[in-house]
């Protein structure tokens, strides 16, 4: 598990305070779903999903928080940083199927890594992003119109509201086929993502949703990503978990544990 | 066949018990060890604050070897008593307590609240090597400060009948002295071993791996550390033994049996062998039961030391 030390190979501005790493990773072998640690020596090594790996250059987008996002922030075209992974369980879907892919911050980045693979396999799109405003949006013109649908808290951009009510008003416009090959794939805060569990679960369509945890190892071995009350590793069991799953235990959307382990409610 | 031990009075289904540290932060990922075939549990260390730990880089594995530097990161001991009493509600195996602290007096405080939970036994963690620069020098490199915190967590655990495991180093030269010192202060049992000091460097960005630039090395490097331990422990003191250090086999755990310990402690083995390594470590020490007309795994607790 030695990490990968590889070269900064272009910075992108993607929305405000987000920027879009490309680094230099051949071979990394990843599925949409599954996530990276990003080490920068003397700052401190963190999660982050992979929105983009073709086999030559791994691409992450990363919002700015505090220390270590700041940090990386900072760094310029021909730094380098150490990789680790990937890691965790990723997304799956069947030739031919319909994604609804359901997206809120950087929830956006792994489910484009999913819609550009699952394209290869037939699939058929339509992709929700939701935002707080419109500056905030992710890859909200990434992929073509006629898929896209948004949804901003202050109207800013799209419909004004939840993203998970243009998701639901989708969902009763497909027709009996579409449903019946359609998967709801989502990424994002988890109060969103609870929401998005529960629509699918209303119209009897089969989710597939990216919970995250706090996470140091990110391989199952040091216990602070476990999720009550199965006490699975998020970092090896998830981060994708059935909607039907996710939405059985007693912690997802309620609660999580910091970086002590202490429980604090969402 | 019978892999039941009795250990300290305490009724363990097998000898395998997740060593602290390992998986084991919450009540429901200590169950889900339960559910994959260990006997009993440990929880990761619990001091009197929450203590976030060192930064990220913490842990690595390799091949052979584990190192980490977790930096005794945990909620507080009254948080971890909910997750015990949690535990003692999903299952009844049996769960060891492990606290640490800065001073003999906070041992004793943080002793105190983590008796009031259902613990079935303590381990005094007093050998972490990984928080020098707060906390100096472990404890467990010298035989009167050993002796010291082991007794006063004893005036704590005696009230509740809890029994005590002192968990030492392998870097302590004088381990034997320690575990002697330790048995006259009351302690029931020793812990043998935790992490042995280690380092690695990072050769492209030429700086240590971990943030703490130090860190413990566990997995198949610490083994015949930690079998030399048990075996010497075992000559000297004659007392029971949680023989933990490098087990990934039954193999592994049968070997630390026969150099004297009654239980065997496994933890970063999940690392190589996923968490499912509980039940196969089972498994595999039947088949050697099998193999070699064994009825009782209690019969060969330091049976290497007859022949
Ligand atoms: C599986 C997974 C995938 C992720 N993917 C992305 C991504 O694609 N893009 C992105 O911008 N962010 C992603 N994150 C979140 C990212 O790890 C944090 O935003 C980042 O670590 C913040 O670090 P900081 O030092 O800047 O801020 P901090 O002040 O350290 O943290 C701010 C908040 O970020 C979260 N966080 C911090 N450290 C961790 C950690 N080790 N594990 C989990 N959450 C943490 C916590 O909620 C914390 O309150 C992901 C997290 C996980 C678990
Ligand atoms: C990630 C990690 C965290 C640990 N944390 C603790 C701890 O909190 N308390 C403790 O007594 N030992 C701790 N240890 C030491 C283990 O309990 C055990 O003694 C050591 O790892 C040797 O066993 P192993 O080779 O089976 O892992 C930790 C070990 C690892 C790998
Ligand atoms: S992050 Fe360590 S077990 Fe998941």
């Amino acid at each position: 598990m030695k990490p990968t030390i590889v070269k900064i190979l272009n910075i992108e501005e993607e929305a405000e305070n987000v920027l879009t790493f490309t680094l230099d990773y051949p071979a990394l072998n990843s599925r949409p779903g599954q996530f990276v640690m990003l080490w920068l020596p003397g700052v401190d090594m963190k999660p982050f999903s992979i929105a983009s790996d073709d086999g030559k250059e791994l691409k992450l987008s990363i919002f700015k928080v505090k220390k270590f996002t700041t940090a990386l922030f900072e760094a310029k075209i021909g730094d380098k940083v150490g990789v680790t992974g990937p890691f965790g369980n990723p997304y799956s879907w069947k030739q031919g199927a319909h994604v609804l892919a359901v997206g809120g911050g950087y929830g956006s980045a792994p489910l484009a890594y999913l819609i550009n693979e699952a394209k290869k396999d037939d699939c058929t799109f339509d992709l929700f992003i939701g935002a707080r405003r419109k500056n905030l949006l992710l890859y909200s013109n990434k992929f073509p119109e006629e898929f896209t649908h948004i949804a901003t808290d202050d109207g800013s951009e799209g419909h004004t509201g939840y993203v998970t009510e243009i998701l639901e008003e989708k969902i009763k416009k497909l027709s009996s086929k579409d449903k019946k090959r359609a998967v709801v794939y989502v990424c994002g805060p988890e109060l969103m993502e609870v929401a998005a569990a529960k629509v699918s679960q209303k119209y009897n369509i089969p989710s597939q949703i990216s919970v995250e945890r706090f996470m140091k190892c990110g391989f199952g071995v040091c216990g602070q990503c476990c999720i009550d009350d199965t006490g699975e590793p998020m970092c090896i069991q998830g981060p994708v978990l059935s909607g039907e799953h996710a939405l059985s235990l007693p912690e997802f959307g309620k609660y999580h544990r910091t970086k002590a382990g202490a429980v604090e409610k969402y | 066949m019978k892999t039941e031990i009795s250990f300290l009075g305490v009724k363990f289904d097998n000898p395998i018990v997740l060593a602290s540290g390992i998986l084991g932060v919450t009540a429901a990922s200590m169950k889900r060890c339960i559910d994959l075939g260990a006997g009993g549990v440990t929880i990761k260390s619990l001091s009197m604050e929450p203590r976030e730990g060192h930064v990220n880089p913490t842990m690595a594995g390799y091949d052979n070897y584990f190192l980490n530097a977790v930096g005794l990161s945990n909620p507080g001991v009254k948080e971890g008593v909910k997750e015990i009493i949690k535990f003692k509600k999903m299952c009844s195996a049996p769960i060891i307590g492990s606290i640490f602290g800065g001073s003999v007096e906070e041992f004793g405080e943080t002793a105190e609240i983590i008796c009031e939970s259902p613990i079935d036994i303590l381990e005094i963690n007093i050998s972490c090597p990984n928080v020098k620069e707060e906390f100096g020098s472990p404890y467990a490199y010298d035989p009167k400060a050993a002796a010291a915190i082991t007794k006063k967590v004893k005036e704590a655990t005696s009230k509740h009948n809890i029994p005590v495991s002192t968990k030492l180093s392998p870097n302590a030269w004088n381990i034997t002295e320690i575990a002697k010192a330790c048995k006259e202060a009351g302690a029931d049992a020793v812990t043998a071993v935790n992490t042995v000091s280690g380092m690695t460097i990072d050769t492209s960005f030429q700086t240590p791996l971990l943030t703490n630039k130090s860190g413990g090395v566990s997995g198949p490097a610490l083994k015949p550390i930690a079998v030399k331990a048990v075996w010497d422990v075992y000559d000297a003191c004659n007392m029971p033994i949680i023989a933990t250090g490098g087990v990934t086999s039954g193999d592994d755990a049968i070997e630390m049996m026969l150099a004297g310990g009654e239980l065997v402690g496994v933890g970063s083995a999940v690392f190589w062998r996923g968490p499912e390594v509980f039940k196969i470590i089972v498994d595999e020490m039947k088949q050697y039961m099998t193999n070699n007309n064994i009825d009782s795994l209690a019969s060969i607790i330091g049976k290497a030391h007859t022949s």
